[in-house]
């Protein structure tokens, strides 16, 4: 898994490319948390290179909203590829988070 | 085509089985949202019967059994544990379970696989998958 951050104006674009499972997870996990040690109050997770996701991929996406969530900060997912979003759909995790089809869709009015 | 793996009980071990069973799939032309399903809730089962059904010991195995007939993938996952009641299992798409950190897989399996069966123990998991197409060998010229 390869994992990017970049910054646009006030919000942390925060890229992953590969899977996310069992195995991944822990290290998204691991960098995610610089950015919530930071208190990064507007966060993109952009899915557009992610295929695949287990349901630890899905715990640790859950665990990153609500660590945001604690300090006041907003987490949208952006492109997710057809499978990933079904995913999303059948767990209700669409209820949860806010998913837009591209980055710059999540980026805007935040 | 049928194939038996066993696993030992390590998390890092799971890929390597589930890229054998790809490797099958994709030999008989499975359709990519097939074989994404497939690959999700296998891994899923192996993850489960590693973590809950052997506990991690390196020294008991998850056994695989996969066959394709006609039309259908069928797996199943074997742990050596005390098995448990998947009918317990939270649904976590209820609105107080959204927010939980696990528990997602064997719902997951349930949803993504056109039949799941327990044995009565509860340590064999049996999925079937009902292809979409699979892409049938050009006959011989006669």
């Amino acid at each position: 898994m390869k994992i990017a951050q970049k910054q646009n104006n006030d919000i942390t674009i925060f890229n992953i490319d590969g899977d996310i499972d069992i195995n991944s997870s822990p290290e998204m996990r691991e960098a995610f948390e610089g950015i919530a040690s930071a208190k990064t109050m507007k966060i993109v997770v952009n899915l557009s290179n992610v295929s695949y996701v287990d349901s630890s991929g899905l715990a640790t996406l859950v665990e990153m909203l609500k660590k945001t969530r604690s300090y006041g900060a907003k987490l949208r997912l952006a492109s997710l590829a057809p499978k990933v979003k079904s995913l999303f759909e059948i767990t209700k995790l669409e209820q949860l988070f806010d998913i837009f089809d591209t980055e710059e869709e999540a980026s805007a009015n935040f | 085509m049928n194939k038996q793996l066993s696993v030992a009980s390590d998390l890092k071990n799971i890929r390597h089985a589930v890229d054998e069973i790809i490797i099958m799939l994709k030999g008989l032309q499975v359709d990519e949202s097939d074989m994404f399903d497939i690959r999700l809730c296998l891994e899923e089962a192996l993850i489960n019967a590693i973590k809950y059904g052997n506990r991690f010991d390196k020294d008991l195995e998850v056994l695989i059994d996969f066959a394709c007939v006609n039309d259908k993938i069928n797996i199943s996952v074997e742990d050596k544990g005390t098995g448990f009641d998947h009918n317990k299992v939270p649904d976590p798409t209820k609105e107080e379970n959204l927010l939980m950190g696990s528990g997602r897989g064997v719902f997951l399996i349930k949803h993504l696989m056109d039949e799941v069966r327990f044995n009565k123990k509860g340590n064999r998991l049996t999925m079937v998958k009902h292809l979409k197409k699979i892409k049938e060998k050009p006959k011989r010229d006669q």
